[in-house]
């Protein structure tokens, strides 16, 4: 936008009105005063004559000579103080006649004696009240004033001859009198244009001289601050005022050079932290690349030149698909990123320039800019191909390391069995030889075992590789471990063991397979009266069991407990507790129930912990989602 | 007169087996089925030999055994203690180069431990143990050599 440097004019015009407006009211103001200063000296005057008339008049009465006072009647009229009309007051016939109060043809004795006494002695008469008066303007433009003074009545001489006195009024009569305002009003009109003249020259001259001190005083430091405001703002911070004005723009000065300071300050700031981010993006292991919307390489950090083994030259502004292996994964990812927001960790493969493939975890986020507009993306890839090969190859460790504990433990399991066979059958050779049957039968009888065990193992096995289904339905965990203990007090009761519950039977039903989690409960309580039965009481302690079923404070999980007061478990065996062929048990264990009751739980959504201590029992907590 | 052995062992076939071993081989034997029973067993019956197996419930072998080298009058007599890695005990002291961890290592290490506190306060013997089930000639050997004839 065009600019003009109009203020000094604006603003002088402004004042420019104020004075021209004022100068006219005080030049109205004034005539108005000139005009009413020539009716007061006329007023002055013409009460001046009246009162020499009056004096006048009185004199001549003691003169007793009337003629005299029409000729001092004439002069005055001539002098333009009185009005011909006031010839009334001085009778042609050479008496003075009085005014209409009394008729004109009243006259009086001026010789009478009384009159004189009154007229030489006394005061002049005053003037009885205000003198009224008017001011007319003639056709030709002449002012002129009328003026009626009253004469104030003498009622002491009102027996006298001279003239008859009213007795209550206080004026006797009137002196009329008429002054032309002319010489005053010329005078006035004589001086008018020069004092316009004057004023008008010096309007024009305060007009120039404010132009110049409002363009000097203020238009001047308000540009020098807008140039210092444009210098700023086109990012050369460096520009300050010098402290030398102690006025309002000396204060607006410096206020500019404090925001100056605190921008330079700001953007100082803004640039470590920019080039914090810069150092971390380049410097970061992580791969960090930028595409605009048109899917082309926008930046390439040194984490992507190092794992990709591309020069960012040779990369940005090339399509982003030439560093997918399979393009149809990023579509993939932008399809997630469409729908998601963002894209987390999706396993990408990446192409380096050699050819090799990089597995990494991609995070894909939207870049927009300032008005909220996609501009495109920025992806942040792990490569995670070490890590994978590694995965890989623990996974096959942990697959042949499992592999082996199966095998070890059911090579221990079959030699224990075997063994337990070879003894049977040295024990049957053995009475075969000394012809004892008994012994012979009791041989036999441990090799059955081990077969029967043999069968047991192959049975465990198959039941614990086969798939398992839940067929959930709401189950009343609180009746079935009322059941469970109900069920297993014979054998508790034969081996001495206390069976307790505590049930919260507020607890709603728990959706599962009501068959599945039977039987692990089962398999628990008898490790449960199994581990009490291995313990050697102390003096005082009984073999106890207790089945206890509660919910968690959130009130989202059943948590079902099997606690024992038996024998409990060293940490190795804790720690093992539900791999699959582990065993302390010596004659019955498969070591495959706890592993089979861990998978089963497992495939509830469950878990199932054990907390236990040599000689202090074990506790097996099982907890189901609500 | 033969000479007296006591087997102390829950299985009940491991006892039947060693009991014909021994009989078999001219030795008389006794049996009981947990460490109290044997320790009671033993108060009552002075044998030659005590065979005492280490993994058992109530009172474990090492328990039992501490409680024998106590008794005035038991403390003498020689005791060969059965378990089921005597010889992966030796396989650990060889340092097997196995680099998977197995469920029965870490139990096993805490009996070598067990066995190795004992070693040192001069209780046990290496060749006290004897790995279960037992081969009937060196185990006879084991006991002809501690015993006699």
């Amino acid at each position: 936008m065009q600019r003009k440097h109009r203020l000094a004019w604006r603003l002088s015009a402004i004042v420019l009105i104020i004075v021209a407006v004022t100068t006219l009211g005080v030049g109205w103001l004034s005539n108005q005063l000139s005009r009413q200063f020539a009716l007061d000296a006329a007023l002055e005057i013409m009460r001046t004559d009246a009162y020499s008339v009056r004096n006048g008049l009185d004199d001549l009465m003691t003169k007793q000579h009337c003629r005299e006072a029409v000729d001092l009647i004439d002069v005055m009229s001539s002098h333009g103080t009185i009005s011909k009309d006031v010839s009334l007051i001085a009778h042609p016939s050479g008496r003075i006649a009085t005014t209409r109060r009394h008729a004109p043809s009243t006259v009086l004795d001026r010789n009478e004696r009384s009159c004189l006494l009154c007229h030489v002695t006394d005061d002049p008469p005053e003037a009885a009240g205000d003198v009224l008066h008017a001011v007319f303007t003639g056709a030709d433009g002449e002012r002129r004033v009328h003026a009626v003074t009253p004469i104030a009545n003498r009622p002491d001489c009102r027996t006298a001859a001279c003239h008859r006195h009213d007795e209550s009024g206080p004026v006797v009569g009137f002196l009329i009198t008429e002054y032309s305002l002319a010489g005053f009003d010329d005078r006035g009109s004589r001086l008018n244009p020069l004092l316009a003249a004057t004023a008008v020259l010096a309007i024009l001259l305060s007009f120039g001289a404010m132009v110049l001190m409002f363009r000097w005083q203020i238009a001047k430091p308000l540009r020098r601050l807008a140039a210092g405001i444009g210098t700023l703002a086109r990012g050369d911070l460096n520009y300050r005022f010098p402290a030398e004005r102690d006025d309002e723009i000396g204060l607006a000065e410096e206020q500019f050079n404090e925001l100056a300071d605190q921008i330079g300050a700001h953007r100082r700031e803004l640039q470590k932290v920019r080039d914090y981010i810069d150092g971390v993006v380049e410097h970061s292991g992580d791969i960090i690349i930028t595409v605009n919307s048109g899917g082309l390489i926008q930046t390439f950090n040194h984490g992507a030149e190092l794992a990709l083994g591309y020069g960012r030259m040779e990369v940005v502004g090339k399509p982003v698909e030439m560093l997918f292996v399979d393009p149809g994964e990023r579509e993939a990812a932008l399809a997630e990123l469409a729908n998601e927001d963002s894209v987390r960790n999706r396993e990408v493969r990446f192409k380096t320039k050699d050819g090799q493939v990089r597995h990494v975890l991609l995070t894909l986020s939207l870049l927009t800019n300032r008005r909220g507009e996609h501009i495109g993306t920025v992806g942040i890839s792990k490569d995670v191909t070490n890590e994978k090969e590694l995965q890989q190859k623990l996974m096959r460790s942990e697959q042949e390391a499992a592999i082996g504990h199966a095998v070890t433990a059911i090579q221990h399991a079959i030699k224990n069995m075997l063994n337990t066979m070879r003894g049977g059958l040295y024990v049957a050779r053995v009475g075969q030889k000394n012809e004892n049957p008994q012994q012979i039968t009791e041989g036999y009888e441990m090799v059955e075992e081990g077969l029967a065990r043999i069968g047991d193992l192959s049975h465990g096995m198959l039941r614990y590789a086969r798939e398992w289904k839940i067929e959930p339905e709401p189950v009343d965990l609180v009746d079935m471990l009322e059941k469970i203990a109900l069920s297993s007090r014979q054998t508790a009761d034969e081996r001495e063991v206390k069976i307790t519950t505590e049930l919260d039977r507020s607890l709603t039903e728990v959706s599962c397979d009501p068959r599945l989690i039977h039987m692990c409960l089962m398999d628990l309580v008898s490790n449960a009266l199994d581990a009490c039965d291995m313990k050697d009481y102390p003096e005082g302690e009984d073999p106890t069991l207790c089945l206890r079923v509660t919910r968690d404070a959130d009130n989202r999980q059943t948590i079902v407990e099997i606690q024992d007061n038996g024998i409990g478990m060293l940490q190795e065996v804790i720690d093992n507790v539900f791999t699959p062929f582990f065993s302390t048990k010596k004659k019955m264990g498969t070591g495959l129930g706890l592993a089979l009751t861990a998978r089963i739980i497992d495939l509830h959504n469950g878990g199932i912990v054990v907390e236990s201590e040599p000689e202090m029992g074990a506790t097996f907590r099982i907890t189901l989602p609500l | 007169m033969s000479k007296k052995v006591m087997i102390i062992d829950d299985d009940e076939n491991a006892v039947k087996f060693l009991s014909v071993v021994l009989s078999e081989n001219g030795y008389e034997s006794l049996a009981a089925y947990d460490g109290r029973e044997g320790m009671e067993k033993l108060q009552e019956n002075p044998v030659d030999l005590i065979i005492l197996d280490v993994m058992m419930p109530k009172r474990t072998g090492f328990v039992l055994f501490k409680q024998l080298k106590k008794d005035e009058k038991l403390r003498d007599i020689p005791v060969l203690m059965l378990t089921g890695v005597a010889a992966s005990l030796a396989d650990l002291d060889a340092e097997s180069d196995d680099t998977f961890s197995r469920p029965y290592d870490k139990l096993r290490e805490s009996l070598r431990k067990t066995i190795e506190e004992m070693r040192e306060e001069g209780e046990v013997k290496p060749e006290m143990f004897v790995d279960k089930p037992v081969d009937p000639d060196s185990f006879i050997e084991k006991v002809r050599s501690l015993i006699g004839e």
